[in-house]
């Protein structure tokens, strides 16, 4: 008893704690790529800023709703979603806009590509099964309705960030010189992919609180 | 009124040197240019058919069949048409010496089409005008089609992106700016085609006894 209250304490000021820490390293790298003027400082500063935030926005959406029902696991699911795609979208635009100088392993990026995008769903699965409780279903018909709400959603992002990098592409053509750095623009092809995901995420995850309130 | 069957024939008349024009593209027929030629006997067709659609009235079959599967069939249509005149004219989109100036008349080609296929969908709303057109059913199969749309949609980014990526840098001289845009949105239409012929492909199987 007096273990799983320690570890309660314990894990109540771990979480804010490490989002303290992950926020002030966002905001030490924005403020290193201001004055030095290196976008992929700035970026990645802001990434880690906007994971701190949605990290707190998780913190406040698990809380039990107003008639005490607590979050399912595929709400929990959805804002692990969101954050590991995140992390994705903070390393496919680091290396997009040249922190690497385009010398990364392009095999490296598809690696750790491919296992976020092909394993994620099956480690959300494995998670959902592995904490279900006797009786409990891994998924019904509200589920599936508010995941199709979501990969919806994450349909028309992706056209649209599809369009504009087609559009920015054309207008811009000094900001890619494509011969010489391919696994930029290939991350950059990434990146909307995995920005609508978490967006499709993020809408799912709403969904589910909003149904709790 | 009812369809005769000579009215078929002009209309086919009319469509099928349109779709020749516009895929083979024989540069100038009668010294006039084959693509403007080809969208100009395409939207005398859409017209025409448009002025039959609007003045048949609605037999049992239309009756069977909900608005949504009428919208995707017709998408796929318009989409896999569109489709298949780009990757025949992927020669002035792709490569070095493609510009924005040579590929105008295929820009221009698609947005008429664009146009036709909008016009259609309306003239088409306006026939299911005071009838249910969505319920249970129709958005289960909606989300469902959006799924395969977007999975084909991820698809066709990654593999431009795995292209990219892993092929040598000397054999890349194909890929402009203006070619990936291009490809870019090749990967859109597919991705619409896919939703569509879903919505279409699941209407269908779910009106098999």
């Amino acid at each position: 008893m007096g273990r799983e209250i320690v570890g309660g304490v314990a894990r109540g000021w771990l979480a804010p704690a490490a989002l303290a820490l992950v926020a002030a390293l966002g905001l030490v790298l924005l403020v290193l790529g201001l004055r030095e003027a290196a976008a992929q400082l700035v970026f990645g500063g802001v990434m880690l800023a906007v994971i701190a935030v949605a990290g707190v926005l998780q913190h406040l959406a698990e809380r039990p709703g107003s008639e005490g029902e607590a979050p399912s696991l595929l709400e929990k699911a959805s804002w692990q979603g969101v954050g590991v795609g995140l992390a994705a979208i903070m390393v496919l635009g680091g290396l997009s806009l040249g922190s690497t100088q385009g010398r990364f392993s392009g095999w490296l990026v598809f690696a750790a590509y491919v296992l976020i995008v092909v394993l994620h769903p099956l480690l959300r699965r494995r998670f959902v099964e592995a904490n279900l409780r006797h009786c409990d279903i891994a998924e019904d018909e509200r589920d599936r309705a508010l995941r199709g709400h979501g990969d919806r959603t994450a349909k028309r992002v992706l056209e649209l960030a599809l369009v504009a990098i087609a559009v920015a592409w054309v207008a811009l053509p000094g900001v890619f010189a494509l011969p010489a750095q391919p696994v930029r623009v290939a991350s950059l092809l990434l990146l909307p992919v995995q920005l609508a995901n978490v967006v499709g995420e993020a809408r799912v995850a709403w969904l589910y609180w909003r149904d709790r309130q | 009124m009812r369809t005769r069957p000579w009215q078929v024939a002009g209309l086919a008349a009319i469509a099928l040197p349109a779709l020749w024009l516009l895929l083979a593209s024989p540069g100038q027929v009668l010294g006039i240019d084959s693509g403007n030629l080809g969208v100009f006997l395409l939207v005398t067709a859409t017209w025409t058919s448009l002025l039959a659609l609007s003045r048949l009235p609605r037999g049992e079959g239309e009756r069977a069949i909900a608005p949504a599967e009428w919208r995707a069939w017709i998408g796929a249509g318009f989409m896999l048409w569109a489709m298949v005149f780009l990757a025949a004219r992927a020669d002035l989109f792709l490569g070095a010496a493609a510009d924005r100036h040579t590929a105008q008349g295929v820009v221009r080609s698609l947005v008429m089409l664009l146009v036709a296929w909008a016009v259609v969908s309306q003239v088409l709303a306006a026939r299911w005008k005071g009838v249910v057109e969505e319920d249970e059913r129709d958005r289960e199969i909606a989300l469902r089609a959006s799924t395969h749309g977007r999975r084909a949609l991820v698809g066709s980014g990654i593999a431009l992106a795995v292209l990219l990526g892993f092929s040598p840098v000397d054999r890349l001289d194909w890929a402009t700016h203006f070619s990936i845009a291009n490809l870019l949105v090749f990967g859109l239409m597919l991705g619409w085609l896919v939703e569509y012929a879903a919505t279409a492909l699941m209407y269908m199987s779910d009106r098999r006894p």
